[in-house]
């Protein structure tokens, strides 16, 4: 419960507004079409995405129309529906099942892959693990400055680019040599943002992937996919595209501690089945937290009544 | 999606036709699929609402009932009011007592910094501008350094390695050392920061009563959901706002958000943001946004990313071979390369207008771009003397192009084959070929600026 409340005072803000809506959609009343409408605008208000909100309201109107219904009942039904398209998501990393671990993180600009990756040593740290960074952001100014204060925060080891023009592979690859030397548990490659429709990036990607591979052959162990819960359906481009060419094994969000509601993330996670491990909640190291899905729909659809 | 809109606003019609009279409830039912196409957009609802009024009306007037093809009538009802709804460009306003300051303000990851550089070199080159950039984000880890590196690459000035300062401390300062140092403009990086963080924003508030900036931009990323509208309202609510920017147009977004922040702000988009190096910035153009909105293909950035891929030596080359109404595989083999060089075939494809509908049908992998790769590959394997005159190619030769290339025979056959298609094409061409029909050929700047303006004009 500890968790949940945590979360929930994460999420109280946006979520007061939200329920708010749902409240005055219903007091206690029969199921008529103004009440879908307005359900139907209030799942589309979260980013579920029109088809799965028009899905969604379809199979109330099925169940329920024109019977007498409370809100929680409602709110339940829909939870119910949306907890199923997740079901069998949830799965954090088990960094155990490799030595050393490779994890490689992939995203958009601006998704907050190194602000989660900071996170993600402090956690690793916490369980006694010997984590190193590699910062193969070579592209942007200031990228491996930044992964180096998470670094220095969390007192982790950090590989960086021998210059500021470096190659991110040549990078990667000397990063993955030095690492051998020790016996790190956990190795995070931090990357530079990209778009998925821009083949030259992606193509980068591929390059990456094969030199990591040419070191150790079965990793990268995890490639994540950052989202930024901010997003609206090109979330669901951006995993079509870096699941096909990056093998996209987990996922997590970030800045749900935002007013947006990350509901891309019932359609990515429906079509592309990718499983969801992390949640970012804030700016502060600690603000990682595992998905759980029940949570993360309640956050969706919960009112919290105080 | 403008196929798919088109599609079933013609199915609405279609069924009306017969009774010939347009009823309350067929123009619902347009508007329903309106709406749909817009939220796949994401456009956020309370301005996809409001627009949704606009367009009814102007559905209601006569000339869209008594049109032939109402439901194309009706399409351009909808294009055109969303042109309208975005409103023109408008450049930055600096008129007023140097140093100008400009502040930038955004949710984390919008692309703030990157935009303030991006910015700045335009003020530098174009308007010649003495241009000092200034970093209040305490927060991020190497912000400051961000926007350092990137005002040393653009070689203009930088304030803020004053470490962990109150972010108001620091703008006071940049201001003095501003005026002192006589810049022309001021620009203020800010952290990133949810509308919802009372404290933050409240930082926000005081930065810019310190700093009485003449333009304060909301720089919000183009691949924002629903919530886009939401958060500029609040920014706007509590700190007030001059412009937009909107990042990340080179995603592949259908860019809604943009309709989303102007509709519910009401101030004018100044730039849009493309790319990752700082001189990937432009003007808005809110014909594009709507024909990307409605995914009715952007024939305009097709046109640049052409002329950006042929303008060159080859390109000329090419055109002086061609204008003799000769096409040799030297001259198919630069065209490839050249196609290469203008993006993945999906991207282009999507760019022209009614192909965005055969993009998405299209598999992306099989689409890619190993094709013309190999059929580059295929004509680096034969000899010049098969090049220019490819009548020579038997069997034998074949084959061992086949060999040379590590393709087959039927590979080369295919090649050989289209190649022959399009030497056909291009000596019925000959002569005058402006631009794109012939992938290929130099127009002079004002063929370029004439054809440009018809594409603009480009109207379903």
């Amino acid at each position: 419960m500890g968790l949940f409340n945590s979360l929930k005072n994460k999420f109280s803000k946006t979520t007061t507004e939200l329920s708010n809506s749902f409240e005055k959609i219903f007091v206690h009343k029969k199921l008529n079409d103004e009440m879908l409408q307005e359900l139907e605008d209030t799942l589309i208000q979260a980013d579920i995405g029109i088809n799965n909100a028009i899905e969604i309201v379809e199979q109330l109107r099925a169940e329920k129309f024109a019977k007498d219904v409370t809100i929680e009942e409602v709110k339940e039904f829909l939870s119910q529906k949306l907890i199923e398209k997740l079901d069998g998501f949830e799965q954090t990393i088990d960094f155990n099942s490799q030595n050393p671990f490779v994890l490689l993180m992939i995203g958009v600009n601006g998704a907050g892959k190194t602000t989660t990756i900071g996170k993600l040593s402090q956690k690793l740290k916490n369980e006694g693990k010997k984590v190193l960074l590699i910062a193969a952001d070579t592209f942007r100014a200031g990228a491996v400055e930044q992964l180096n204060v998470w670094a220095e925060r969390t007192s982790t080891d950090i590989f960086k680019p021998e210059n500021e023009k470096a190659d991110p592979s040549a990078t990667i690859y000397k990063g993955l040599e030095f690492a051998r030397e020790s016996d790190y548990d956990v190795i995070i490659i931090d990357t530079a943002g990209r778009l998925q429709n821009r083949q030259d990036l992606m193509a980068q990607l591929d390059k990456m992937l094969k030199t990591i591979k040419k070191q150790i052959p079965e990793a990268p162990h995890s490639s994540m996919l950052i989202i930024d819960s901010t997003v609206g359906q090109n979330g669901l481009m951006q995993a079509e595209l870096f699941k096909k060419s990056a093998e996209i094994s987990h996922l997590s969000i970030t800045k749900l501690d935002s007013s947006a509601k990350a509901g891309c993330l019932i359609g990515i996670v429906d079509e592309y089945k990718i499983p969801v491990s992390y949640i970012g909640v804030g700016e502060s190291i600690e603000d990682l937290k595992d998905f759980n899905a029940k949570n993360f729909v309640n956050s969706l659809l919960d009112n919290v009544k105080e | 999606m403008f196929e798919q809109l088109s599609g079933k606003l013609s199915a609405v019609f279609d069924k009306l036709s017969a009774k010939g009279l347009l009823t309350e409830t067929d123009i619902n039912n347009c508007l329903r699929e309106i709406r749909i196409a817009l939220l796949q957009a994401d456009v956020a609802l309370p301005v996809i609402k409001e627009f949704l009024e606009k367009v009814k009306e102007k559905a209601l007037q006569e000339s869209v009932l008594k049109a032939i093809k109402p439901s194309e009538q009706v399409i351009k009802v909808v294009h055109d009011s969303l042109v309208e709804t975005l409103g023109q460009g408008e450049e930055l306003d600096l008129t007023c007592q140097p140093p100008a300051v400009i502040l930038m303000a955004g949710l984390q990851g919008s692309g703030k910094t990157s935009t303030t550089a991006k910015i700045a070199k335009v003020l530098k080159e174009k308007r010649n501008k003495k241009v000092l950039l200034v970093s209040l984000d305490i927060y991020r880890p190497a912000a400051q350094e961000q926007l350092q590196t990137l005002a040393n690459s653009i070689d203009v000035g930088f304030y803020g390695l004053t470490n962990g300062e109150d972010p108001r401390k620091t703008a006071k300062k940049a201001m003095e050392m501003a005026k002192k140092q006589a810049y022309d403009i001021v620009m203020l990086d800010t952290a990133g920061r949810l509308e919802i963080d009372d404290n933050l924003m409240t930082e926000l508030k005081d930065v810019k009563e310190i700093a009485n900036p003449i333009e304060t931009l909301l720089v919000v990323d183009s691949l924002t959901g629903q919530v886009a509208a939401k958060v500029a309202q609040s920014f706007k609510d509590s700190i007030g706002l001059t412009g937009l920017v909107l990042t990340r147009i080179d995603g592949d977004g259908r860019a809604g958000a943009v309709l989303s922040v102007k509709g519910i702000t009401q101030v004018p988009v100044k730039y849009l943001t493309t790319g990752e190096t700082v001189d990937a910035i432009q003007e808005f153009d809110p014909s594009r946004i709507a024909n990307r909105i409605l995914q009715m293909g952007d024939i305009v950035e097709l046109v640049e990313k052409a002329q950006a891929a042929f303008e060159n030596e080859d390109a000329e080359e090419m055109m002086k071979s061609m204008s003799k109404g000769r096409f040799t595989l030297v001259d198919l083999k630069k065209q490839l390369e050249m196609v290469g060089k203008m993006g993945s075939m999906s991207s282009l494809m999507k760019m022209m207008p009614g192909m965005g509908k055969l993009a998405s049908k299209i598999d992306p992998a099989k689409m890619d771009d190993k094709v013309i790769k190999h059929q580059i590959a295929i004509i680096n394997s034969m000899t010049l003397k098969e090049r220019l005159n490819p009548d020579i190619i038997k069997a034998k030769r074949k084959i061992r192009i086949a060999k040379g290339s590590g393709l087959t025979v039927n590979d080369v056959n295919k090649l050989l084959k289209s190649h022959k298609q399009m030497s056909v094409m291009m000596k019925k061409f000959k002569g005058g070929m402006p631009g794109l029909g012939g992938l290929g050929g130099k127009m002079t700047k004002s063929q370029q600026n004439q054809m440009m303006n018809q594409m603009k004009n480009f109207k379903i």
